[in-house]
Parts: C-alpha cells; sequence; structure tokens
C-alpha cells in the first residue's frame, strides 16, 4: 500500500465522510475501501487532520456509539465541507490533467 | 475564523471534557482496531489489543498534534512557561524580593509624580471658570511683589471693581481645632467677594458675604470644604449653629463648600474659609514680608503688613502704581 501524498488527506477524509457519517477508524476504513486498499492514512496523521477540519467548519461531530457499543466521536460533513470537497476535486481533477498532459510530452513536441 | 475562535474558547472553557474526549475517541479506535483484528486475524482479546496499540503510536505525540491543531498549543506554552517563571522566582528568594522592590519604587514614584502633575497641571480648579481666574503679582523695578497689604488690596478692587471682580485670601498656619487642640486644619481667610470671584455655589448653607468682613473680630463665622464636614460630621445634614472650636474661638458654621472643592492651591486641601476680619484669632501665615508692622496692633490699615494673595475674575491691565505698595 502506497502512503498518502501531501495533501491529498483532507481531500479523502472530506470525501470518505460525505457517503455517510463516521467515526475515526471508520473514515480509515472507507479510505482504503475506496481507494480499492491502494491508500491508507497513517494513524498518527489522522486525528490531527480531524480536529483541524473541525477546526475550520468543514466537519460536524456528535458522539454516538460504535458498533462493539463504545463511546464514539462521529464527523459528518457541514455546507462549507461539502462546498470544499467540490472545489477541491475540480482542482485535483483539473491539476491531474495538467500534469498527464505534462508527463506524456514526447521529445519532438518540445 | 470565528468558528475557529470559538472553537478554542470552548476548548479552552472544558479543557477536561475536551480531553476526555480525545481519550475516548483514542480508546473507540483502538477498540474497533482490535476487533478487526480478532476476526480477520484469528487473534486472542489480549493479542488483538496489544497490536491496536502497537500500530496506532505514540498516544502523546497525536495527543499533541490534537491539540496544536486547535490552536491550544499557545495557551498551554504560555502557562508552562509562567509557571517555570514563578519556580525559578521562589527559588531565589532574594533577587526576586529585590526586583519587586525596585519595581514597586518606580512604579510609585512615577505615580505620584503624575498624580501631582495632573491636579497641578492637567486639572482645573473646580470652579465656575477656572480659566478666568488669576492671581495678582506686581512686578517693580526691584523686586516681585507676592503679597500684599489690605490697604492695597482695596485699592486693587477700587480701581478695577467696575470691571471685574476681586477679592484676597491668606492662609494660616497652625490652625488648632477642638479643645484639645490637637488636629490642625487647614484654613484660609478669604474677604468678602471670594466665593463669588470663583463663582461656585456652597452644597449647603451659604457663602461669606461682604456683610461677614466688616469689622475686625467680629465674625465668627466659617464656610467649610465638603471634605471636611465628612470626616467631622459624616452623614448628618447640614443645620445652621453647629460651631467647631478653632484656636479655641468658637465659629459657626454657616456653609458647606461644593463636593470636590478644595481651595485654590490643589496641593493642600482646604478645610475651613474664615472671613479676613478674624485674622487675629486664627493668625498670619509667615508674615515674611512684613516689616515694621506692629503685630499687636489692628493689622487692617497698616500698608507693610503684607499677608494676602489678590485674586481677581479677570486680566487687570497694568496699573503703575506708587512704590509704597
Amino acid at each position: 500500500m502506497a502512503s498518502l501524498l501531501p495533501g491529498t488527506l483532507d481531500l479523502l477524509v472530506l470525501k470518505a465522510v460525505s457517503l455517510g457519517p463516521l467515526h475515526g477508524y471508520g473514515i480509515l476504513l472507507r479510505v482504503q475501501q475506496i481507494t480499492g486498499e491502494s491508500l491508507t492514512i497513517e494513524q498518527g496523521a489522522l486525528y490531527p487532520a480531524l480536529y483541524r477540519l473541525e477546526s475550520q467548519s468543514l466537519l460536524d461531530t456528535e458522539w454516538g456509539v460504535s458498533e462493539n457499543n463504545r463511546k464514539a466521536r462521529f464527523y459528518t460533513l457541514t455546507a462549507s465541507g461539502r462546498k470544499r470537497l467540490r472545489e477541491e476535486t475540480a482542482s485535483w481533477n483539473q491539476l491531474t490533467v495538467v500534469m498527464a498532459a505534462a508527463l506524456a510530452t514526447r521529445p519532438e513536441e518540445v | 475564523m470565528f468558528s475557529r475562535i470559538g472553537l478554542l474558547v470552548r476548548d479552552l472553557r472544558q479543557r477536561n471534557r475536551f480531553e476526555a474526549g480525545m481519550s475516548d475517541e483514542i480508546l473507540a479506535h483502538i477498540d474497533a482496531r482490535a476487533h478487526d483484528l480478532m476476526s480477520s486475524r484469528g487473534l486472542s482479546r489480549e493479542q488483538a489489543a496489544r497490536q491496536a496499540r502497537l500500530e496506532f503510536g505514540g498516544f502523546e505525540t497525536m495527543r499533541d498534534e490534537c491539540r496544536r491543531s486547535r490552536g491550544l498549543h499557545w495557551f498551554d506554552e504560555v502557562r508552562q512557561d509562567l509557571r517555570y517563571a514563578f519556580r525559578t522566582l521562589a527559588n531565589k528568594p532574594g533577587f526576586t524580593a529585590s526586583a519587586i522592590l525596585m519595581l514597586a519604587f518606580g512604579i510609585g514614584a512615577n505615580s505620584a509624580m503624575f498624580s501631582v502633575m495632573d491636579s497641578v497641571l492637567l486639572r482645573t480648579l473646580p470652579v465656575a471658570a477656572p480659566g478666568e481666574l488669576y492671581s495678582i503679582a506686581v512686578h517693580g523695578p526691584a523686586e516681585v511683589a507676592q503679597r500684599y497689604s489690605w490697604p492695597f488690596a482695596k485699592r486693587v478692587f477700587d480701581a478695577t471693581g467696575a470691571y471685574a471682580s476681586g477679592a484676597a485670601m491668606s492662609r494660616t498656619d497652625r490652625v488648632h481645632l477642638g479643645v484639645k487642640g490637637d488636629r490642625r486644619v487647614e484654613t484660609h481667610l478669604v474677604s468678602g467677594e471670594w466665593f463669588s470671584v470663583l463663582g461656585i455655589q456652597p452644597s449647603a448653607g451659604r457663602f461669606l458675604t461682604q456683610e461677614d468682613n466688616r469689622t475686625p473680630g467680629g465674625h465668627p463665622v466659617i464656610v467649610v470644604s465638603h471634605q471636611f464636614w465628612s470626616k467631622q460630621f459624616g452623614e448628618k445634614p447640614f443645620s445652621p449653629g453647629q460651631t467647631v472650636l478653632l484656636r479655641q474661638r468658637q465659629f459657626e458654621i454657616i456653609g458647606v463648600g461644593p463636593k470636590g472643592f478644595n481651595g485654590v492651591i490643589q496641593e493642600s486641601p482646604v478645610d475651613v474659609w474664615a472671613p479676613l476680619m478674624m485674622q487675629q484669632d486664627l493668625g498670619y501665615f509667615s508674615n515674611f514680608q512684613s516689616t515694621n508692622a506692629e503685630i499687636t496692633k489692628q493689622w487692617a490699615p497698616q500698608e507693610t503688613v503684607r499677608w494676602l494673595d489678590i485674586w481677581s475674575g479677570a486680566l487687570l491691565p497694568c496699573y503703575p502704581v506708587s512704590r509704597k505698595c
């Protein structure tokens, strides 16, 4: 499993949470799932990122009960979180198109 | 941005809840991971728990990172620095004591100086028109006269009476209150027009007038300052007929000055204003210009008894006055 590229952690977290409310471990699993087991979030980086996103009002939190009957904090996307996800997705897509084109340049094109 | 501040404030106030919440979250995470390990790899409960904890990594480091992402680290660091500072100071009591003393002296000296400057330069007298109140000085070829005789004062008043009001005052020395005479009161002797020149109103009773300044020794009445009345009689309301003993002579209090007014010399708050005519009973204030004065004789007509400050409610033009004054 490749490690996460810097800057993509927030985007993946937002995407994971957008698919349904999750607690921290659930977000970790969801990211693994949607990346087809290719990417994983480092455990030490997960919660600081979640706390940061909450303080930026992109995520909301609520206490609930996990599958194992433990008290756990669940994260959901706020309206501005949704908006940020849209924007970041758009610029990511644009970036990949540009990068792909740049990397596909053949010697005779320069 | 405000949400960030709001969240920070909430976390600071409910710090324990924040910390407990973090712990709960971490425990839930590890627990969920342990369960996964048990079901996916068939580990025992203890093995799974240990594995999950190992995988999670450093707890305190992660907690610190979480605190940092909320902005709590600033406050934590400041608090730690303060604790360290206090601990170090406490370990060196001599140094700490001398530093505190130096600060105290410095701050005390500065604020005392400011208080004096404030009262002398910055604050004006609480009278009707402080910008239009003048203390008169005479400039002669040889000397600057500072205090004047009563005949001179009367001449000044007569010369300018048409358009400016004038009044005279003198400070006194060693005026003792009461039978035991153990408490000194700051007393000013004033002419009848004094209070009207200043343009103030009594807070109770009435002020001195011309009628209270006719015959030497014949007007045992005084006006007291608000501060003096409060100190002497407390909450008791003013009523005429109240007397005090000043230098073993009975004086009736006819009025009380306005609150906050303590005379025209701000460094020495006045307690009592008495008529000029009661000078014989209350004494001179440092006779430093009474050359050839007959102290035992009636002072009023004596040109050489120079003891009065002259005040005026307007700027007097320069009058050529004979050298005799």
